[in-house]
């Protein structure tokens, strides 16, 4: 029988990807994030076997992984991280069968990452990664190939100008 | 809005880790990271994939282990585990351990019978229940089965079976698999306690049935049991491991393996 394994395997699926999509989504774009999704976990499922750890480092390998693929994306279309996320295409990916309060709560998630994704780069990933994909600071480092003091001061300065976008007035 | 938090790099690190403070930046992290209902987009297309990769399961590999097998006990070691860790496998009595049962135990093999599985998967796969280190070498498992190598869900059950052993849950119908590894309900406190040593919490602490065994249990090499080595001392004591219904009556330090990392 192998329901149990399919079940399993859903099951961390669900967990990981929503944030790996939201992460990618700020990097290279609705469009192109799912298709890296895929890529990030077939390759994930291809080598598994090289995986030795536990919850918090499978996802933070799945998330390099899938990090490494928007970055060779962006670079054979010679593009940068795109940090703009068109709202609605975030919205309503689900199934059809949203409440509204889930539309509304969507549609939240959006608006959110639409302003984290106006952040310069390196705060905008340390936001992401500790926040949506929820890495702790030291794991987002090795995500992104730096240290977790420096995930940080990154991710301190990204909250500090969100909290400035959120209070203009101030 | 006039009252403005000050946002420290501590704060902020806090809200990062846990957006639950009344702020603003807080109410955005938490829309940012909100659950998702329904399908997710790939999920299919990803669970066919693992789907795929596991069609090759029935071709057993050298090791005698299918990679369906070893990938979804990869996975799998994350949600046991911190079941596990919450006491959830307690709490939840048969569903809880059905579930981990099911999740962890399920043959590879197309039998249902689980029992079935276990010739089939040496126990040095399982790095999620186990620890980096795992239970000790096939050689050392292959001294301790009778029939076959036992399969590394088994110490997930063991693991399971000593928590549950504090509130009298050693009966459930989910344990049949353990009970028939270990060969006699009354074996299995021994055999778990042989496998990933000892119950954390001993339950009967205050009465050394047999005193003279813990001593025996200190191996002069490991006097520390944060150094305690998967060079297990245990097939080379077998009078503890194989007493039936033996509880350590002390924690036995020395045979205490490396502890699983717990998730959380």
């Amino acid at each position: 029988m192998r329901a149990g394994d399919e079940d399993a395997f859903r099951q961390v699926y669900r967990a990981v990807q929503p944030g790996l999509l939201r992460y990618l989504s700020v990097l290279v774009g609705v469009h192109d994030a799912e298709d890296v999704a895929g890529e990030t976990w077939a390759q994930a499922i291809r080598d598994l076997d090289l995986f030795l750890g536990s919850d918090d480092a499978f996802r933070g390998w799945l998330t390099t992984i899938g990090r490494n693929r928007a970055l060779d994306l962006l670079r054979s279309k010679g593009r940068r991280p795109i940090l703009d996320v068109p709202e609605e295409e975030i919205v309503g990916r689900a199934d059809g069968r949203d409440t509204e309060a889930d539309a509304l709560a969507l549609v939240g998630t959006a608006e959110a990452l639409r302003l984290i994704a106006t952040l310069p780069p390196d705060q905008a990933e340390a936001v992401l990664l500790r926040a949506v994909v929820g890495l702790n600071a030291k794991a987002a480092g090795q995500v992104l190939g730096k240290g977790a003091g420096a995930v940080r001061t990154a991710a301190y300065r990204g909250l500090r100008s969100l909290e400035k976008k959120l209070q203009p007035e101030v | 809005m006039s009252t403005r938090f000050r946002l420290t790099r501590r704060s902020a690190d806090r809200l990062l880790d846990a957006p639950s403070a009344d702020e603003p930046v807080a109410g955005l992290l938490r829309a940012a990271s909100a659950p998702v209902t329904g399908e997710l987009p790939g999920e299919r297309t990803a669970l066919a994939q693992f789907r795929a990769s596991a069609s090759l399961g029935p071709v057993v590999s050298a090791e005698g282990t299918s990679l369906m097998s070893r990938a979804s006990r990869k996975l799998l070691a994350v949600p046991v585990a911190a079941l596990a860790a919450a006491g959830v496998l307690v709490a939840g009595g048969g569903v809880a351990l059905a579930a981990s049962q099911g999740a962890l135990h399920v043959p590879f093999t197309g039998h249902d019978n689980r029992s079935d599985e276990a010739p089939s998967a040496p126990a040095s796969q399982n790095p999620g229940l186990s620890g980096s280190h795992g239970p000790a070498t096939p050689g050392e498992d292959a001294t301790h089965a009778p029939s076959g190598t036992p399969s590394p869900s088994l110490d997930g059950l063991c693991h399971a079976f000593q928590a549950g052993a504090e509130h009298g849950g050693q009966d459930n119908p989910a344990f049949a698999a353990l009970t028939a590894a270990a060969g006699g309900a009354d074996k299995v406190d021994a055999f778990c306690a042989d496998r990933i040593g000892p119950s954390a919490k001993p339950t009967h602490p205050a009465k050394p049935t047999h005193p003279a065994k813990p001593t025996q249990a200190a191996t002069p090499e490991h006097p520390s049991p944060s150094h305690a080595t998967p060079t297990h001392p245990s097939p080379t004591k077998p009078t503890q491991a194989a007493t039936p219904g033996t509880r350590p009556a002390l924690p036995a330090p020395a045979v205490t393996p490396t502890k699983p990392p717990q998730a959380h």
